[in-house]
């Protein structure tokens, strides 16, 4: 059998680790934004990790067709539905800023290549439009 | 910030998973256990509850207290508005009176988390009896179409059913009326096997008598030709004077008695001939005929007799030659019958006699009258086999005999190895043909 | 002749989904019927745009999840109580559309609707609903030998398993591989997906399939 693409294994980790990477992401992002636990409390991080799991369950499909546009559509509606529940934007940007740093560290060159590529379309979409946090 | 120890919340309320609060009638909070968003809970401690809902929930909180006691015990959601911040919890409200201070309790229901899988759940459920009532209304359709094309089928069915029956009835009938026609058949087949029996027997009957009769005839002619030679033989005698010279008148007498003695004798000589001829004993003497000059002969002796009738005779031979090997006698016998009937019943009307060869190499002749001609009955009929003897006889000739009946003249053909046949038109005439073989029976 | 539009109906309707009345619900669609609306009508310009308002205020966060929930309940029901009707007006005889969730989907309302809509026009489908399995449909589909399958995604994470459940059908039926009708809101934002995920034909919703299918097997 051929060696998968760089794409295709890249995904198969995002979904085989999803908890382990969630788990790092959301630790980080409150080790980063201590206010977090300060306002939401132990039930709202509870809420962050599951909406971590989300986040990467949507870049998986993203990456795997490769189309980082599909992600980018993603982080959109993401921050639209945050905002409206009163998370700010710059949340969600540090997020996606986590997610990139730890996934960069955890995978192969040519996959953090792919992954990267499909985060940074996330990023574009909040980092502009956004409101700043 | 307000600390937990105030007015009197119960240890075990502070331990409570879920956000407790203490009001005052006018919704004033005035403790909390700690489990509300903080930043709600700055908000909120000291001052009125109301000032974090949203615009519906404080519609909902005024019904609420005006509903007084009825309150408690019920949930109710209550949308809680942050300046960032956006929640839905819900709340149970209650009151207790101490020591004369009314106080509203608000408890928060936490959410249990199996909640959502229960919806999830109930949801797919939901959809799967949905689909199932999908199946069954399709299926339900389909049956609704089959049946109906059952019944059309059905209907239809009856329809050819009903023509069915009808023909089945229609053969029924037939079939009934087969039989009786094949009873009847069977019935009509009985009666003429009987009939047949009948008729052999009859017709045996008739041979024996015709047998015994021809074997009278010969017997009766021999019987009678001896003494009919006898008085022929005295007659010549006295005629050639061996008993003495005859004056005139005897000798006119003695003529008179031969002529009538040669008569006589010629008849029985007939009557013998055609016992023999009819019980098959007759013999021909047949030669070359020329059947021109025979009829010739015949027309031209009965010419005078015809021309005395008013009917012109004429002979046409349409072949030469026209010979046979046949008995002249006999033909001319037939021919003779033939002519002499024309004459007789030919109503003063033309005859014609026709010859020629006909097409195995024999000869016909036929004789056509202008008479009355002969019904379809009496043309089944006119050969039967009653003899008559001489009946119809016209005059005598001692070329010709005495003339015979029709039946004799067909024995005759028949016994010359031929036939006599006749055709008739009824008002018209009649045509008597004699067909001959280009060679008589028994000749050498 | 309809003496009630379309519009009178949807606010009426969505007020009784909104609040969880399905009494209510049903008897504005009771009314709407009698008042004329067909079966087509009631389903594309009622339900269809009913779960998407409801859809739509689930994400502005202005309902919650339940009220979603229970909305869509309702107006499941309120399409189960037309099913014998509907069938009934149905042509029959027409075409065959096996329809699927790909098994991780839960979501099958708008599948489903696109398949009624598609039996009033006289197609013959097979519905097979929420999360199906994998080889259930491949088996399926190779059994009913249908002129078209119709799958459905929701949300982007369920586009891989379209792929996969796209290659098993044509890996099992090669040439006999009938006409694949890929859909949902996963492929609403990007409708090249559908080519990508290897699909034959994208549709935004019912109607859009229902014309697309009708194009290429016209009765």
């Amino acid at each position: 059998m051929a060696p998968l693409a760089a794409a295709e294994r890249a995904t198969a980790f995002l979904l085989e680790e999803k908890e382990a990477l969630a788990r790092e992401i959301t630790r980080r992002l409150y080790a980063d934004m201590p206010e977090l636990l300060e306002r939401y409390g132990e039930r709202g991080r509870a809420k962050c990790l599951q909406d971590m799991r989300y986040n990467l369950e949507h870049l998986a499909p993203a990456v795997e067709l490769e189309r980082p546009e599909m992600f980018g559509a993603y982080v959109r509606w993401l921050d639209g539905l945050l905002r409206a529940h009163g998370v700010a934007t710059a949340e969600v940007v540090r997020t996606l800023e986590l997610m990139e740093e730890v996934l960069d560290e955890r995978l192969p060159a040519d996959e953090a290549q792919a992954v990267r590529e499909c985060v940074r379309a996330g990023l574009a979409v909040v980092r502009e439009g956004g409101e700043g946090g | 910030m307000r600390t937990y120890a105030g007015t009197g919340l119960h240890a075990s309320l502070r331990s409570f998973p879920g956000a407790v609060l203490e009001l005052a009638p006018d919704a004033t909070v005035l403790d909390s256990n700690g489990r509300l968003e903080r930043k709600l809970e700055r908000e909120v401690v000291g001052l009125s509850f109301t000032r974090v809902l949203d615009p519906d929930s404080r519609a909902k909180w005024d019904r609420l207290l005006a509903l007084g006691g009825e309150a408690e015990a019920q949930v109710w959601e209550l949308v809680l508005e942050g300046r960032e911040f956006l929640a839905t919890l819900s709340f149970a409200l209650s009151r207790t009176e101490e020591d004369g201070r009314e106080r509203l309790w608000l408890v928060e229901y936490p959410r249990d988390p199996r909640l959502e899988q229960l919806h999830e759940e109930l949801s797919a459920t939901n959809s799967e009896l949905v689909n199932t009532k999908r199946e069954l209304s399709k299926e339900k359709a389909r049956l609704v179409r089959a049946l109906e094309e059952l019944e059309r089928e059905l209907r239809e069915n009856e329809h050819l059913s009903q023509q069915l029956q009808q023909q089945n009835e229609e053969v029924e009938a037939q079939n009934e009326e087969l039989m009786a026609m094949t009873e009847e058949m069977h019935a009509s087949q009985d009666q003429l096997l009987m009939l047949n029996q009948q008729l052999e027997r009859r017709t045996r009957e008739l041979q024996v008598a015709l047998s015994a009769r021809n074997r009278f005839y010969a017997a009766m002619s021999h019987e009678l030709r001896t003494p009919i030679n006898a008085v022929m033989g005295y007659n010549d005698l006295l005629l050639t004077g061996v008993y003495g010279a005859l004056g005139e008148k005897q000798e006119l007498a003695v003529e008179r008695s031969q002529s009538a003695a040669r008569h006589l004798r010629a008849l029985v000589d007939d009557v013998l001939d055609l016992s023999r001829i009819e019980i098959g004993r007759a013999e021909l003497e047949t030669e070359t005929v020329d059947m021109q000059r025979l009829l010739e002969e015949l027309v031209s002796l009965l010419r005078p007799l015809a021309d005395g009738r008013g009917s012109p005779l004429s002979l046409v031979v349409r072949d030469t030659p026209c010979t046979v090997v046949t008995d002249a006698r006999r033909v001319r016998q037939v021919v003779l019958n033939l002519l002499s009937n024309a004459i007789k019943f030919g109503k003063g009307n033309p005859i014609w006699v026709y010859c020629g060869r006909s097409r195995d190499g024999g000869v016909e002749v036929e004789v056509v009258d202008g008479g009355e001609g002969i019904s379809e009955e009496d043309l089944a009929r006119i050969f039967d086999e009653f003899v008559q003897l001489g009946a119809d006889a016209i005059g005598t000739s001692s070329a010709g005999g005495t003339g015979l009946g029709l039946p004799i003249a067909r024995r005759l053909a028949e016994f010359l190895g031929g036939r006599l046949d006749v055709s008739s038109t009824p008002g018209v005439g009649s045509t008597f043909r004699l067909s001959l073989p280009q060679v008589a029976p028994g000749s050498a | 002749m309809r003496s009630v539009t379309a519009e009178e109906v949807i606010r009426d309707y969505l007020d009784a989904l909104l609040e969880g009345n399905r009494r209510r619900a049903f008897a504005v669609v009771d009314r709407a019927r009698g008042e004329g609306l067909d079966h087509r009508a009631i389903y594309l310009e009622v339900f269809q745009p009913a779960l998407h308002e409801v859809g739509r205020l689930w994400q502005e966060n202005r309902i919650s999840v339940a009220d979603e929930h229970l909305a869509t309940a309702i107006t499941q029901a309120a399409m189960a109580r037309l099913y014998d009707d509907l069938f009934a007006h149905g042509a029959g005889g027409g075409p065959v559309l096996v329809a699927a969730c790909v098994d991780s989907e839960r979501h099958e309302v708008g599948l489903r609707m696109i398949c009624d809509l598609l039996e009033l026009e006289g197609w013959d489908t097979y519905f097979l609903g929420a999360t199906t399995p994998l080889e259930s449909l491949v088996s399926m589909v190779e059994a009913r030998a249908p002129q078209a399958v119709a799958l459905s995604a929701s949300i982007t994470p369920h586009l891989p398993r379209v792929r996969v459940t796209i290659s098993a059908l044509r890996e099992r039926l090669g040439e006999r591989t009938p006409l694949i009708l890929a859909g949902g809101r996963a492929f609403l934002d990007d409708p090249e997906l559908a080519a990508r995920v290897g699909a034959d034909l994208t549709a935004r919703d019912a109607m859009e399939a229902a014309d697309l299918l009708r194009e290429r097997f016209p009765r």
